[in-house]
């Protein structure tokens, strides 16, 4: 008896501080690389946090769960649905930032049939197009509107239609779209199968502010009753978004990350990691909060969103905050 | 009399004292309106969509889809179901096609369908028709193979024509079984054009249900639902009357 109750007592004392494992939502995308890298890498491990991931089709699906606190963290894309979300007071928070469109490492692209490439040679000659998009009031959207914009023209001067990422190549094949709105892979995977052409990466014309993709969202039902799991994670999550910063840049850590990516997204393809454009990853998690403003005024504008919400409110930096005492900052260039 | 009255009221006032309840329940607190709003959160997002026209547009999208869809596929299925119970050679050779291709999943080969007729309505009236296509072949021949063969031994003797054959005993006999399949195709296709509106388009109620959901207006997402359940009410009631015009010897 004795001796059991030593068994427990050790048990108790002698485990990980957290026994509740975080459930990370993710899609299986490059921008998740960092969760991956942390796991893989031993991060949350030497963090002593259990991960777990689970997996949607969708940022906005994986929204409702993180508010309900079935998932802990999420890579959230920027989009009508996160302000709606806030709006609503969904107990979700950022945590900070995750990827945007910086040169050289804009994945966000509008491609067009290869056909056009003499004829549209401008935003302008994009008037009464049919461009696809992957969902509606999504970053592409908007990446899209501020296109027309910048040579005076609206986002309803083009015809829109949803439809997923791979089924925009047999549209533009049939001509039944113009063009599309993607993400990498599949504006290097298009243009190597002769279909499309990148005819514009969002960092192409929007440098202040750029373009904000997406942000690490955290629920507020975790963070309020375990803030020292989420300051644990945090760190660890850190290191995993400074391995792929490193890799981006084409750093000594590329061949490991590469490899981690390829066994845990969509990717499988070693040499296209060369080929394409990899999104900036923000070394400090330092998020834009002009680029976020100005896409929800965008959204209002155009009627995605109906109550403006408080993006500084939305945002609760303290578990970045203690990440960057403990690893110091890194040059972000 | 006063019974078929007291059964209409009951028809009426049990959605109502659902939706009381249900009113009550979010005032109360009971049901968090930031997932769930309550249904007069619902009926003033349903005005706002109508009074912009944007409800109209969607509704008149998906009733144009439904409608020739469904007879696209249910013509033609009645046709091929009635030849095929009659006769056992074509049921032969077609049975094991129909039951090979009836449990595809038509939204599964939408994107297949988008190629062959485009983006626009077409491949949304396709998916709609195949899936109503099959239920009718199923239907129909069930309803014609289990005819009693004396009809056909008396018309026969009496050298009745093929045609009035069938005005007279085949199609009076499979009506009943042709209709309780049209019954359930109605509802299919009415899943399936709400699932095909998911994946690629930009109008119909399954457009605007799941287009609200993907922004989190889900105000605008339960209308969507909402419309989808009073669509099928409708639609059923006028198959239903259809049934009651042409099947007049089948108490409902």
């Amino acid at each position: 008896m004795r001796r059991l109750l030593l068994a427990v007592l050790i048990g108790v004392l002698g485990g990980p501080a957290f026994a509740q494992p975080v459930k990370v939502g993710d899609l299986g995308i490059l921008a998740d690389a960092p969760f991956y890298i942390a796991i893989e890498k031993g991060y949350f491990k030497d963090a002593d946090v259990e991960v777990s991931l689970e997996r949607f089709n969708s940022a906005a699906q994986a929204t409702a769960p993180l508010s309900t606190n079935q998932v802990q963290v999420v890579g959230g894309g920027v989009s009508a649905a996160l302000y709606n979300a806030f709006a609503r007071d969904w107990p979700v928070r950022i945590a900070m930032a995750r990827t945007r469109d910086w040169p050289g490492y804009s994945s966000d692209t509008l491609v067009l049939r290869n056909d056009l490439k003499a004829t549209v040679t401008s935003a302008k000659q994009l008037k009464g197009k049919m461009i696809a998009l992957n969902a509606p009031a999504s970053v592409l959207h908007f990446m899209l509107g501020r296109l027309m914009e910048s040579e005076g023209l609206s986002i309803d001067d083009v015809s829109t239609i949803n439809m997923a990422w791979p089924n925009m190549a047999p549209g533009m094949e049939t001509k039944a779209i113009d063009g599309g709105m993607v993400v990498e892979p599949f504006a290097t995977q298009f243009a190597a199968k002769g279909i499309s052409f990148p005819f514009k990466r969002a960092a192409d014309f929007m440098k202040s502010p750029p373009l904000e993709v997406s942000v690490v969202l955290y629920s507020k039902g975790w963070t309020d009753k375990n803030p020292d799991q989420a300051r644990a994670f945090t760190l660890a999550y850190l290191k995993g978004a400074r391995d792929y910063f490193d890799a981006m840049k084409g750093g000594p850590k590329r061949a490991e990350v590469v490899d981690i990516c390829i066994k845990y997204t969509s990717l499988k393809d070693k040499a296209m990691y060369d080929k394409m454009h990899w999104s900036y990853m923000d070394p400090n998690g330092e998020i834009s909060f002009d680029g976020l403003r100005d896409q929800q005024d965008w959204y209002a504008k155009h009627g995605f969103v109906a109550t403006k919400a408080n993006i500084e409110a939305m945002t609760d930096r303290r578990f970045l905050d203690y990440a960057l005492e403990n690893l110091g900052r890194v040059d972000d260039k | 009399m006063r019974t078929v009255t007291q059964e209409r009221a009951l028809a009426i006032l049990s959605p109502l004292a659902v939706l009381l309840l249900w009113q009550l329940a979010s005032d109360a607190g009971l049901i968090d309106q930031r997932y769930v709003p309550s249904p007069a959160a619902i009926a003033k997002a349903g005005w706002s969509l109508a009074a912009t026209g944007e409800l109209e547009k969607h509704v008149w999208a998906s009733l144009r889809r439904l409608s020739i869809g469904f007879v696209l596929g249910a013509g033609p299925g009645i046709l091929l179901g009635i030849v095929m119970g009659l006769s056992r050679w074509v049921r032969a050779a077609l049975d094991p096609l129909v039951a090979a291709l009836y449990p595809i999943p038509k939204v599964a080969i939408l994107p297949l369908l988008m190629l062959v007729f485009g983006l626009g309505d077409a491949s949304k009236v396709a998916v709609v028709a195949m899936s109503v296509l099959f239920l009718s072949i199923i239907n129909t021949t069930v309803g014609v193979v289990q005819l009693d063969r004396i009809y056909f031994d008396v018309a026969r003797n009496y050298g009745t024509p093929w045609y009035r054959l069938f005005a007279r005993v085949i199609l009076p006999g499979a009506l009943p079984t042709i209709f309780a399949g049209l019954r359930i195709s109605l509802g299919v296709s009415l899943v399936v054009l709400v699932s095909a509106e998911f994946v690629a388009s930009n109008s119909g109620i399954g457009y605007l249900i799941w287009s609200s959901w993907q922004t989190l207006v889900v105000e605008n997402m339960f209308v969507g639902i909402i419309v989808v359940t009073i669509l099928g009410v409708l639609t059923t009631f006028l198959l239903h009357e259809c049934e009651r015009l042409l099947v007049p010897w089948r108490q409902i």
